[in-house]
């Protein structure tokens, strides 16, 4: 009580303070209320590091990831070999590393094609009403008719397995989820004042589209995008599990998990590592979706 | 009411349609034509292999291929094929197999309850600890119940099921020695031997929904209890249990029951993966297994099922929630 009391009494310390007040803007409200949320910033501070730890792989990595060290087949953890080794004697380690690297690459790329997809299917479909909605819906909802993972394997299996086809064939199986939630968002913005008025200026359909109705899109298109990249790295193992995604001998989470499961009775160590390392990164971007929700969206809290 | 059955109908054929075209043009970018598929690799395998006689083969080959296909029809414009395999479908005839030449739908029929079994068993353990913990994170909102309920949610979407089934097997299975780790015996057959292999994969399968109804469950029930009619409730003196129960629960249930519906419509989706790791024979091990057998008109005719059956599910979702509540009916305008 007496602290606030005496900042209050002086003037030269209130006049900065209150002119800056109105100035904060809604961004660093957002950033403000994310750093309250704790779980958000460990969350941000592992998907950097995992981030870092995929780009300089190749500096950081103790072992090549492709040796193979003979008569160490299935050798468990030692203070050289951090997670011991593979059913073919490579070190787990430095392939969890580089499982990183496929990880992220999936993740971001696939995330990043269905996005683009879906901002555009949800934008036209929601400012546009009429046909293109009623053809765009009917193809949005077609798409999760499908049971995704069936269709995943289907595609994987027809365009052939490799890093490519998985962001590709992940990326455009993903998208219903954007388009649905930006078409409706569309819908409700633009009966909103400020879109009513740039049509009644003459404002052309790009220029709303662009400068009014797209920016006021991103912030639930961010959070999507956030809780969508787990679900994608989720899949990229089940589908190098199955063996149709990422190819050996390149490192993947799902790759090892899915050698970790040939090899569970006779060395169970195989499956540990990769399987711990997805889960933790698949939280992280969970966490730091909810917590980007929560600060750039405060009304949607606690709403799944 | 009649209005939006009949439109929701309506939506629901045009995505059948779609779902089948996509269905029809994947096939088609398979490598190789379904009469390639039938003559089989070993036919294949004189153009290939044979060095000596193999103009005289291939010559042989190409001609018997020629026929097959004038007899499949694939010499004629693509889109008269597409009408004969919907109406080979709307007939019943999903196609048949590669691999045997028998059809495809009492095969994919017959693999149906198996994973059935799986599914109802991994929705009824997740009901009986969801909907508890559930209300009791809404309940008590903010305290260190709903924190442990939201963490172990949290923690189930980040769990990957073909790996949670992995440490099941590892521990339960093999370090425990409690339930046979793999393998499926028909229900009819032994019911014991069947459940106890059943316990696992539906336990794997059963936490992951669980953690899904949870987190769906208690968001609804925290805006359910800031609705008015529970200030109300609670004005006029019930007990917060019987707020909870008659009034809350009952408008969360059908939500809930909306959810549950999903998650059967998209068996396939949750049960592949797992299928594949407990060795459980069912529609998604068939899938996996035909995938790599390039049974392409087993894969076809499993896709295009579970997508009808996953529309189904959808309206008849959408249309008893339009009868028990009006407001869906009225927003309903696509």
């Amino acid at each position: 009580m007496g602290k606030s009391l005496e900042v209050a009494t002086s003037k030269e310390q209130i006049g900065p303070v209150a002119e800056e007040l109105p100035r904060r803007s809604e961004r660093s409200r957002a950033w403000r209320r994310y750093k309250a949320n704790r779980m958000a910033v460990i969350a941000g501070a592992f998907i950097i590091l995992l981030c870092l730890m995929a780009i300089f792989a190749d500096t950081i990595v103790p072992h090549d990831p492709l040796e193979i060290y003979s008569g160490k087949r299935g050798v468990g953890p030692s203070s050289e070999h951090l997670m011991g080794f593979d059913h073919v004697g490579r070190d787990l380690f430095s392939r969890v590393i580089y499982g990183s690297r496929v990880a992220l690459i999936v993740g971001l790329g696939a995330s990043s094609i269905a996005v683009i997809i879906g901002v555009m299917v949800g934008v036209t479909a929601g400012y546009f009403s009429g046909w293109p909605d009623s053809l765009l819906s009917r193809l949005t909802d077609t798409l999760m008719a499908f049971p995704i993972i069936a269709l995943l394997i289907l595609l994987a299996s027809i365009v052939g397995p490799s890093l490519v086809t998985t962001v590709v064939v992940i990326g455009v199986t993903s998208w219903a989820i954007y388009a649905r939630v930006v078409r409706a968002q569309v819908l409700s913005l633009k009966r909103q004042e400020f879109v009513v008025a740039a049509l009644a200026i003459g404002a052309s359909d790009r220029r709303i589209i662009f400068r009014h109705i797209l920016p006021n899109v991103l912030a639930p298109v961010i959070v999507l995008v956030t809780l969508g990249v787990g679900t994608i790295i989720i899949l990229e193992a089940a589908l190098s599990f199955l063996g149709l995604g990422i190819q050996p001998p390149t490192p993947s989470w799902g790759g090892t998990l899915s050698d970790g499961r040939a090899f569970i009775l006779l060395f169970p160590h195989i499956a540990m590592a990769p399987g711990i390392m997805i889960v933790l990164t698949v939280l992280a971007f969970n966490l730091l979706g909810d917590g980007l929700r929560d600060a750039l969206d405060p009304r949607q809290k606690d709403i799944t | 009411m009649g209005l939006f059955i009949v439109r929701r109908l309506l939506a629901s054929v045009v995505v059948l349609i779609f779902v089948s075209i996509v269905v029809f043009v994947a096939m088609r970018l398979a490598p190789g034509d379904p009469a390639m598929l039938m003559l089989g690799a070993d036919a294949a395998g004189y153009v290939i292999g044979g060095a000596g006689e193999s103009t005289y083969q291939k010559s042989l080959y190409e001609e018997k291929l020629e026929e097959l296909r004038r007899e499949m029809g694939l010499d004629r414009p693509i889109y008269i094929q597409y009408l004969y395999w919907i109406r080979g479908i709307l007939g019943g005839n999903l196609g048949y197999s590669v691999r045997n030449e028998l059809p495809v739908l009492p095969i994919i029929l017959g693999r149906l309850p198996a994973t059935l079994e799986l599914l109802v068993l991994a929705v009824i353990m997740a009901m009986i600890v969801a909907i508890p913990a559930g209300i009791l994170a809404a309940v008590k909102h903010r305290s260190m119940i709903d924190y442990a309920v939201g963490t172990f949610s949290a923690a189930g979407f980040a769990i990957p099921v073909f790996w949670l089934g992995l440490l099941f097997i590892l521990i339960f299975g093999v370090r425990l020695g409690w339930f046979p780790v793999s393998g499926y015996i028909p229900l009819w057959e032994s019911p014991v031997e069947n459940l106890k292999r059943a316990f696992l994969p539906s336990l794997t399968l059963g936490l992951y929904l669980t953690a899904y109804f949870v987190r769906f469950l208690r968001a609804d029930l925290l805006e359910v209890l800031q609705q008015d009619y529970i200030r109300t409730a609670s004005a006029k003196g019930l007990t917060q249990s019987q707020i909870i129960l008659r009034h809350a629960l009952k408008n969360s249930v059908i939500s809930l029951l909306t959810i549950i519906g999903i998650v059967v419509g998209g068996l396939l989706s949750g049960s592949v993966i797992i299928e594949q790791v407990f060795g459980w024979s069912g529609l998604g091990w068939l899938l996996v297994q035909s995938i790599f057998q390039r049974d392409y008109p087993m894969v076809q005719g499993i896709v295009i099922l579970a997508a009808f059956g996953y529309t189904m599910v959808n309206l008849l979702v959408d249309i008893s929630y339009g009868l028990l509540n009006p407001r869906i009916r009225a927003q309903f305008s696509m």
